[in-house]
């Protein structure tokens, strides 16, 4: 028993110290990546594209469901993205509160015979609605069937060459579609999808639909899910997405090559994580097709979506996020070490299944069976302490250098924001990680039994961001 | 306890203490850098707008000035602000400030990359006819970016002797590169139309011609939407190559007139389904209706986008809408899809009726 309890506890410490060790490698890639990202987004000139005949024309598509509180607002941010042709397509998956009236007064639509083109097959189309304003708007109102259908049914409605999906509870930056379409213009035989940089709104100031200043929001839940944002898209994604293994462009900002995701069968119907499971896909039909191919990230191309304030509203997201994971690890084993799926087979995917998704399970493990080892004399508690705390010392450096590799965008100079950032580098580990921890093993106990819409409490942009 | 573990523990320690006062100094200091930049910013943007209300030079000028970036930008905003009379007066300030041979100067390839760009960035906006002969040598940087602003700059001078090289040089590179050195040769206007066309012709002679840059070219030519580039665009037309005729018929819609209806009531019947929608456009853009009836069968092509464009070009020709509204009726479930949509684009559906039944 006592050797089972040593084994366990170094195994568990080894594991996370591991975890630690990789993300810090995979922060450390990124700022090289970030380093070119910049020069070229500062004097690349590329607002150029904007006048740009060559420029392809884009279709934002937009699933809404319930999301009467930041509709009309999210709407307006994206009519106003500096691009030379785009149009945006809503879908509302039979929405039970008032998005749809909402949309039809504020964008004063009128119901139009507009046929829909079946590329991808979805749940029937009640209604099509075009706007009278001079706004290039399309909302399609249709019976629920999830927020994968909703996409599908606007990329079946959507008439361009290229489809930006985002959620319907975004601020889009003025200039991230152009920046992300600078990737497929370089590439445009190749870049088959980019994924955006999503950045919490909480604490942001906004004026007329654009975000004008951030800021570090109040609640501590609120922080964490900053940093966590940071980590996720500053310190890790651009290293993925260099060496092109990138598992998952997150579906508040994923543009894609329309033929890549109507070849890919388009987004999975009844699906919590249906953004992984989309890029996922790609990746299979194109590595399977042995097509040359990228999926790229844009770190210029930022959006704005509003996290949880809630412990209540983040465990739900947490466990619905936890759910789309587990269903994709079970749809994608064969992807794990697989050399034929390239550096996503080999790398990207099995850091997300053996460091995403297990890692709550490992963790826990650790919080009962490290004290246990330790009170029955296995372990040196000592010994063990030093150990943890070396590896909470690592995730720490992971974390100040992601803030100091967001300083490119010059966001949080405040001392005071600055302060508040630097403590929850270390306040997280005391309780808010831990929180999240339990969750996800909840998560997996119960397995795949909610709908795919994820029951997200919205306050909106008025209530969540200060008005500028 | 093992003295390696306790040395990696003060190295992880040391390392977590550092990085928080590296973060805490570059945060404070970014801060006073921004307001600094704010002020320097305001303070040239008042200085040149000055300069430029009183008409008078600086008589003795800093040269901290013409050594700042941040001046080059508040110069270059007025640059293209202004016109005539105030714009050579801002030209005039950068010649006596030399700006523009300090850019050139950095521009070189001995400096590294960031601060060539930066350079060449500037030096678009500020570019005169003097500086023509340090642009051409950066359309050779190796730097895809400085090629792409060098050719920019050259068209802002007007330089047309070196379309022919920059057309050369985008054969070579990648296809983004190309397109945005079309666009800039597209920002030349009507100056770039005659070496353009030379270039072509130049290039079908060869035995093996850049197809894509071509196939580019003729869509610039399109455009810039100038006369005296149609009969090169039917050639490109009338070739066997799929790409130049998908071009030419792009180019068509902008730069065609009467001469072009016989050889696109050709294209659209090509084999190409790319050809035959962008043909159809073009026809449907000269509102000539002789090939109204040919337009209308094409509502019943195959390929989603002829049909759609088929129907779009109908919504502009006399006497379409009477064919789409037919359409609606007809039996043809693909036809009337298409004529349905682009009748609602165009608001010519008044009334409001369901969808045709299908089966």
């Amino acid at each position: 028993m006592h050797t089972f309890l040593a084994v366990s506890s170094l195994v568990v410490l080894v594991y996370y110290l591991a975890y630690q060790v990789t993300m810090l490698v995979f922060t450390v890639g990124s700022a090289a990546v970030l380093g070119k990202e910049r020069m070229i987004a500062r004097y690349g000139r590329i607002e150029d594209m904007l006048t740009s005949d060559l420029a392809p024309p884009v279709s934002i598509v937009v699933a809404a469901y319930n999301e009467s509180a930041g509709i009309v607002e999210a709407i307006t941010s994206m009519s106003m993205v500096s691009y030379p042709r785009f149009e945006i397509v809503v879908a509302n998956d039979g929405s039970t509160d008032d998005t749809l009236d909402r949309l039809i007064d504020a964008f004063d639509m009128f119901p139009v015979p507009y046929p829909v083109r079946t590329n991808i097959d979805t749940a029937p189309v009640r209604q099509v609605y075009k706007s009278r304003k001079p706004i290039a708007l399309t909302v399609v109102d249709k019976e629920n069937g999830g927020k994968g259908d909703a996409l599908n049914v606007a990329i079946n409605t959507a008439r361009y060459p290229y489809v930006m999906a985002t959620d319907a509870d975004v601020i889009i930056d003025g200039k991230a579609l152009v920046h992300a379409m600078r990737l497929v213009a370089e590439d445009r035989d190749r870049v088959v999808a980019v994924g955006g940089n999503i950045r919490p709104l909480n604490g942001a100031t906004v004026t007329h639909g654009h975000v004008v200043e951030a800021g570090v929001p109040k609640s501590l839940i609120e922080r964490y899910q900053l940093l966590e944002y940071v980590r996720a898209f500053v310190a890790t994604r651009p290293f993925w997405s260099a060496i092109n293994a990138l598992p998952l462009v997150s579906g508040a900002f994923s543009l894609y090559k329309r033929d890549a995701v109507v070849d890919a069968g388009g987004f999975a119907s009844g699906h919590m994580g249906e953004d992984i499971d989309l890029t996922m896909r790609i990746h299979r039909h194109y590595r399977n097709a042995k097509i040359p191919y990228k999926i790229m990230y844009s770190p210029s191309a930022i959006v704005w979506t509003e996290v949880p304030t809630t412990r209540a509203v983040l465990r739900r997201q947490r466990i619905r996020w936890h759910r789309g994971l587990m269903t994709a690890v079970r749809d994608f084993r064969s992807s794990i070490f697989n050399p034929r799926h390239g550096a996503v087979g080999m790398l990207s995917w099995p850091t997300m299944v053996f460091f995403e998704f297990v890692a709550p399970v490992v963790e826990l493990l650790g919080y009962v069976l490290i004290p246990i080892a330790m009170l029955v004399g296995a372990v040196d508690p000592m010994q063990v302490l030093v150990l943890f705390v070396i590896a909470l010392f690592v995730g720490t450096i992971t974390s100040l250098f992601a803030l100091l590799l967001d300083e490119r965008y010059g966001y949080f100079n405040d001392p005071r924001e600055t302060l508040q950032l630097l403590t929850i580098c270390f306040v997280e580990n005391l309780g808010l990680r831990q929180m999240t921890v339990w969750w996800r093993v909840r998560a997996m106990h119960r397995g795949r039994q909610d709908k795919a819409w994820g029951n997200m409490e919205r306050r909106g942009v008025r209530t969540i961001a200060k008005a500028g | 306890m093992d003295a390696t573990i306790v040395s990696i523990l003060a190295v992880t320690a040391g390392l977590t203490a550092s990085l928080v006062v590296v973060l805490a100094v570059v945060k404070l200091f970014h801060r006073e850098i921004e307001r600094y930049r704010g002020v320097r910013t305001a303070y040239y943007t008042s200085a040149v707008g000055e300069m430029l209300s009183r008409g008078v030079l600086p008589s003795r000028p800093r040269q901290g000035w013409a050594e700042d970036p941040l001046f080059h930008d508040a110069v270059a905003d007025y640059r293209l602000m202004v016109t005539g009379e105030d714009r050579r007066f801002v030209d005039s300030l950068v010649d006596k400030l030399g700006i523009g041979d300090i850019l050139v100067t950095r521009a070189r390839r001995r400096f590294p990359r960031s601060t060539r760009l930066r350079a060449v960035s500037s030096l678009v906006d500020l570019a005169t006819p003097a500086h023509t002969a340090a642009l051409q040598t950066m359309i050779d940087d190796p730097n895809p970016h400085v090629r792409v602003h060098a050719v920019r700059g050259l068209a802002r001078v007007g330089d047309t002797g070196a379309v022919s090289h920059i057309l050369d040089i985008a054969t070579r590179v990648k296809p983004w590169e190309a397109a945005r050195t079309a666009d800039a040769l597209v920002e030349m206007g009507a100056d770039a139309v005659e070496p353009v066309i030379n270039w072509v012709e130049h290039e079908r002679s060869k035995a093996f011609p850049s197809v894509d840059v071509v196939a580019l070219s003729g869509r610039l030519l399109g455009l810039i939407g100038d006369e005296r580039a149609e009969p090169v665009l039917i050639a490109l037309l009338g070739s066997d190559r799929p790409d130049w005729r998908v071009a030419a018929a792009s180019a068509l819609e902008h730069a065609g007139t009467d001469m072009s209806v016989e050889p696109l009531r050709v294209a659209i019947h090509d084999d190409d389904w790319r050809v035959r929608a962008r043909a159809v456009v073009a026809l449907g853009a000269m509102a000539d209706d002789v090939a109204i009836e040919e337009i209308a069968q094409l509502l019943t092509d195959r390929q989603w986008w002829v049909r759609q464009n088929a129907a779009g070009a109908l919504t502009q020709l006399p006497g379409g809408t009477d064919r789409l509204k037919a359409a609606l009726e007809g039996s043809d479930h693909f036809a009337a899809d298409a004529a349905l949509n682009q009748l609602t684009i165009s608001g010519a559906l008044s009334e409001r009726r369901p969808l045709p039944s299908r089966t």
